[in-house]
């Protein structure tokens, strides 16, 4: 994919013809994303935040600073972000805090870390932190990007836990069930940007197939919606909505986007399965998310390196292998050897020091990708900032220490400034507080004016750097 | 989850067996994954109440007789406004159309696994994923059927040339699509879509374009059941319709929408009645399709798509290939088919089985002799002294329960048997695991187990898992006889299991019929029933429903039919509730 610089002419251009369309009308109202007026010297950049979840834990020992504030010392798990240093802030001290509900602990974590809420046995109970931004600063119809590089492990059973699938692949969360993520990259591509360019003339007469029969399935939704009992009725509210999304989604295709259509990814480019975590999947994800971060069509969204509870056994070790002996792996001896999954590694590995050595590999790829979305961010600049200054990373992962099992002192890293409320450049001790003190941090970091999310308790002002 | 403080109706004396309290009183406590009440349950396990008073599961007589579960007042009949699933879709396609494009599968969404089925309806947030598949489905279909190749036997008019076809079309597939005959409101709708595509070059777009409308409506994605309301029942109970009656058989038995002789059948009022309803269900189960399509349960209560990810080493196990998986599967599903719909039948035997089914590719698993016909399919007799036993040591269950880890491996063996056999789902504790010492030389996979069980928080769950899991240790990777453990050292598959009443055993073979014969089996099987025909878990509303089902079981010797007839007379199957209640599911 072509790295693609905003023109802030073609932005002014994108957003000028959809003044009449909802969408975009909201947009320019004020909500945040062009503040007053579009002119472009006085446009505010939209905040956006994103989460990014790795699996599996990490060394403790090799994670968290000795000592915390702004001359930290960065552990060797982190130094693939070592030249982003500045936009990072490293998080210790933040529990999960979920002793009540569903869940293992891989199931717990993946389905908490982002909710601060309790898990049932088949859903959350809350909105994950990039489903609570929409609902808090989003337009009707604004959707928000969900990415996911495996598929779900089908069918658990073993190794006691709770059956459902989406606990342990899925991250983004509303009330009652998980905000499926997008795990095929040219799927995600024609829903950002269409399969064709807006000035084919089959694509536009195909818009105006899909905009009638949307019309007839919201119709639809709406006249039978008033047959049904409450419960019933709420269901089929789910599916209007995205029958509300999807008809913002055709609108914003038919107006020339607001920065250059980046080249649809195909199956050859990707190289791999469209349902297996690997590199360069990864990065054609995170290419993505990126550019809809700066063509400003996606504000808020998850992305999923990984599952916790995969055992995608020979898979994640050989890739693994294959970065460390290119070198693409930074910061590691390149003569350890990968001998473990990840899953087991976090589980089972024979012995607990053999298990550290092979988790802390895996971070260091972890972060090495987490290191080139970052840099990716960065490549797109946005009057005198990057998209990264205006945008809020929240990484972690479903476990803090694996070898426990543990989710007190989970791994937290912020990279991105949140349009400067956020300096970033050290190292926080959080002081044992729940996940939703840190969520409710970066909601209000963003602009939202909740006061309560999940298990909150309160904020953490030293990540705003007060 | 029963306890004793909010039903009991059940006479204690004839609770089956005082010993058997403390084990209950733990599921009731942590250890089990009951649904019904989320959030309120620990999920820490719990020593044991030495003096607790239970029921639920635990309310068999000591005789073996019919439990005495009483119906609750009144019972549940929740039922979720159901989306279809995956295979539900292609089934559904295939009905309407004749067929279904190949790629169709691979467009929809997958579908969650509750329970190891994948037809539950508790968790569906419709995302905008989901939404944008079911776009890309209903045009892979819908240019599939205006393929001139075909078009003309699904179409069956011009509409080139017939100003009426496009409404012929939707009002002729729209009743297989929406499970009833459209409304006229709905057919000038479907018609005023097509027109869109009126000045289109290719007349064939417009009906495209209602193919796709059709397939997009909430009507086929989902299974509306309005119901009507009838006095016998009181206002607690709304009875289905002849229409949704034919879909809740169809889609139990072909998942998939009603046939068109069937929408005849409710049309004819044939299903209006408990007895309607059994006759036609007789009639559907007499069928190689339904008997085909009833596998799903199987592949769902025994959680069979875990052998998807199945991935022995390749070095050790070079004999493990995608034939063999698929082999594997056909074992456990053959053995399933031949408990299932056999006559005498005995579903008890997927635990105590003295013989399987076997091609060419499993025979060196067993020892058994090839044919050199690699597809011939032929029962086969476990030699005298053998410890195989059901579906308990096929291969298939065996590799799907391994991990790359002995004691991970010993453990999931145990758990799988426990959570399938008797709706025993055993949690881990959240967190602060405390890590196992390192091995030492000379210790084996059981040796280290020994560790979960000397602390007492642990050994609540590792008490009856491991010992459990150790009775299967003595198979490989892909389910062969093996003599030594992951650590080289002998296996011993000896053991008891006090938490389950299940005394001592040298292996898999003696331990099976003490399953066999346990109370919680019978339940669990309706349960698992349940689950599947419900698409939910089932709570204490759903006791009648799945006590009419154990009662069929018990009085059957265990007959799947039997089971499968309770089921589609019971109150559960042919009434709702009325749906004014939130339930929060969403």
């Amino acid at each position: 994919m072509k790295s693609t610089r905003l023109n802030r002419r073609t932005l002014l251009r994108g957003a000028g013809i959809a003044v009449a369309l909802p969408v975009l009308d909201a947009m320019l109202d004020g909500k945040g994303l062009f503040h007053g007026t579009a002119h472009a010297q006085t446009r505010t950049p939209p905040k956006r935040l994103f989460t990014w979840f790795f699996p599996g834990g990490v060394d403790p020992g090799d994670w968290y600073p000795d000592t915390y504030g702004t001359g930290y010392v960065m552990k060797p798990s982190l130094t693939p972000l070592a030249m982003n240093r500045a936009h990072v802030t490293v998080l210790g001290g933040v529990n999960l805090n979920m002793n009540t509900g569903d869940g293992d602990g891989h199931g717990k974590g993946t389905g908490c870390f982002s909710t601060g809420a309790p898990l049932t046995p088949t859903a959350s109970t809350g909105h994950s932190i990039d489903q609570a931004a929409r609902v808090d600063l989003g337009m009707m119809g604004e959707s928000t990007l969900n990415l996911a590089l495996e598929g779900k492990p089908c069918c658990f059973t073993a190794g006691g836990v709770s059956n459902v699938a989406d606990v342990y692949g899925e991250i983004s969360w509303q009330p009652g069930g998980a905000v499926v993520a997008q795990r095929d990259p040219v799927m995600v591509f024609d829903s950002l940007f269409g399969s064709l360019p807006p000035t084919d003339p089959a694509a536009a007469r195909e818009r105006r197939y899909e905009t009638t029969i949307l019309g007839y399935v919201r119709a639809d939704i709406t006249r039978l919606q008033a047959r049904l009992g409450a419960s019933d009725r709420q269901r089929l509210e789910a599916y209007l909505t995205t029958i509300r999304e999807l008809e913002q989604q055709i609108m914003m295709m038919a107006m020339e986007p607001a920065c250059t259509r980046p080249d649809r990814p195909t199956s050859a480019v990707m190289g791999v399965e469209s349902n297996r975590y690997t590199t360069a999947k990864a990065k054609i994800m995170m290419d993505l998310m990126a550019v809809a971060a700066a063509c400003n069509l996606r504000r808020f969204g998850s992305f999923m390196l990984g599952n916790g509870s995969n055992n995608s056994g020979c898979a994640s070790r050989r890739i693994l292998a294959d970065e460390i002996a290119g070198g693409r792996v930074t910061g590691r001896d390149r003569a350890t050897a990968v001998e473990l999954d990840e899953h087991t590694a976090a589980h089972d590995g024979d012995t607990p020091v053999r298990r550290y050595d092979q988790i802390r590999l895996y971070k260091s790829y972890h972060m090495t990708l987490l290191n080139y979305f970052a840099e990716k961010l960065k490549s797109f600049s946005e009057g005198t900032s990057t998209v990264l200054d205006n945008t809020i990373i929240m990484a972690g992962s479903e476990l803090a220490d694996p070898v426990a099992h543990s989710h007190n002192n989970l791994p937290f890293v912020l990279v991105g400034h949140a349009g400067g409320a956020i300096p970033g450049g050290r190292a926080v001790q959080c002081g044992n507080v729940p996940v939703g003190n840190l969520l409710l941090t970066l909601l209000q970091a963003i602009g939202s004016t909740r006061t309560r999310i999940g298990n909150s308790t309160g904020t953490i002002p030293a990540i705003l750097g007060r | 989850m029963h306890t004793s403080a909010d039903s009991s109706p059940v006479d204690r004396g004839r609770l089956w067996a005082a010993k058997s309290l403390s084990f209950f009183a733990l599921l009731a406590a942590g250890c089990t994954g009951v649904i019904s009440d989320p959030g309120a349950r620990p999920n820490t396990p719990v020593v044991p109440n030495r003096d607790g008073a239970v029921v639920g599961d635990a309310a068999i007589p000591a005789d073996g007789s019919t439990p005495s579960t009483p119906c609750p007042e009144p019972p549940s009949l929740h039922a979720y406004l159901r989306r279809l699933s995956r295979i539900e879709y292609v089934n559904s396609t295939r009905v309407l159309f004749g067929g279904a494009p190949t790629t169709l599968t691979g467009v929809l969404p997958t579908d969650s696994e509750v329970n190891g089925f994948d037809n539950n309806a508790e968790s569906t947030v419709f995302g905008r994923t989901r939404a944008e598949q079911y776009r890309d489905a209903a045009r892979a279909v819908a240019d599939w059927v205006i393929d001139p190749a075909r078009r003309d036997a699904i179409v069956r008019c011009n509409p080139a040339t017939d100003a009426m076809c496009v409404r012929s079309y939707v009002t002729r597939v729209g009743r297989l699509a929406f499970r009833r005959p459209l409304e006229a409101g709905e057919i000038d709708a479907l018609v005023a879509v097509a027109a869109v595509a009126n000045d289109d070059p290719n007349p064939y777009v417009r009906i495209r374009v209602a193919t796709q409308a059709m397939l997009r409506s909430p009507s086929f994605l989902f299974r509306m059941e309005p119901g009507m309301a009838v006095a016998d029942h009181g206002p607690m109970a709304v009875k289905l319709s002849s229409y949704e009656m034919a879909s809740r058989l169809s889609f139990l038995f072909l998942r998939s929408t009603p046939t068109s002789a069937l929408l005849d059948a409710a049309q004819s009022g044939a299903l209006d009645t408990a007895d309607g309803v059994a006759a036609q269900a007789e009639m559907m189960m007499a069928s190689p399709e339904v008997r085909a399509s009833m596998r799903e349960f199987f592949v769902g209560w025994l959680r069979l798509n875990k052998l998807a990810s199945v991935r022995p080493n390749a070095m050790r196990f070079p004999q493990f290939n995608e034939t063999m998986r698929s082999a594997m599967r056909e074992e456990t599903l053959r053995l399933a088919d031949d408990l299932a719909w056999r006559d005498g039948g005995d579903l008890r035997d997927l635990l105590t089985a003295r013989y399987t089914f076997i091609n060419d590719t499993l025979a060196p698993l067993y020892g058994a002799p090839t044919t050199g016909r690699a597809d011939e399919w032929r029962r086969f007799d476990f030699p005298a002294g053998s410890q195989r036993t059901g579906v308990l040591t096929q291969p298939g269950v065996l590799a799907m329960n391994t991990a790359d880890h002995g004691v991970l491996t010993i453990i999931r063996r145990g758990v799988w048997a426990l959570d399938v056999f008797m709706c025993d789902v055993v949690r881990l504790p959240p967190g602060m695991i405390p890590a196992l010492p390192p091995p030492m030389p000379g210790q084996s996979d059981r040796d280290l187990l020994a560790y979960h069980r000397r602390e007492p928080a642990c050994a609540a769950c590792h008490d009856r898992m491991d010992p459990m899991g150790l009775a299967f240790s003595g198979y490989d990777d892909v389910g062969a006889v093996t003599m030594t453990d992951s650590r080289g050292l002998p296996v011993n598959t000896a053991g008891s299991i006090d938490q389950l009443m299940i005394g001592m055993y040298s292996g898999p073979a003696e331990l099976a019929p003490q399953l066999r014969a346990h109370p919680a089996v019978s339940r669990c099987m309706a349960k698992q029933m349940f689950r599947y025909a419900f698409g939910r878990s089932e709570g204490d509303g759903d006791n009648c429903a799945v006590s009419a089902m154990e009662r069929a079981l018990r009085e059957s010797n265990f007959s799947f039919r039997s089971m499968v007839r309770a089921l589609v007379r019971s109150d559960a199957f042919r009434y709702r509730a009325p749906s004014p209640e939130s339930t929060g599911g969403m």
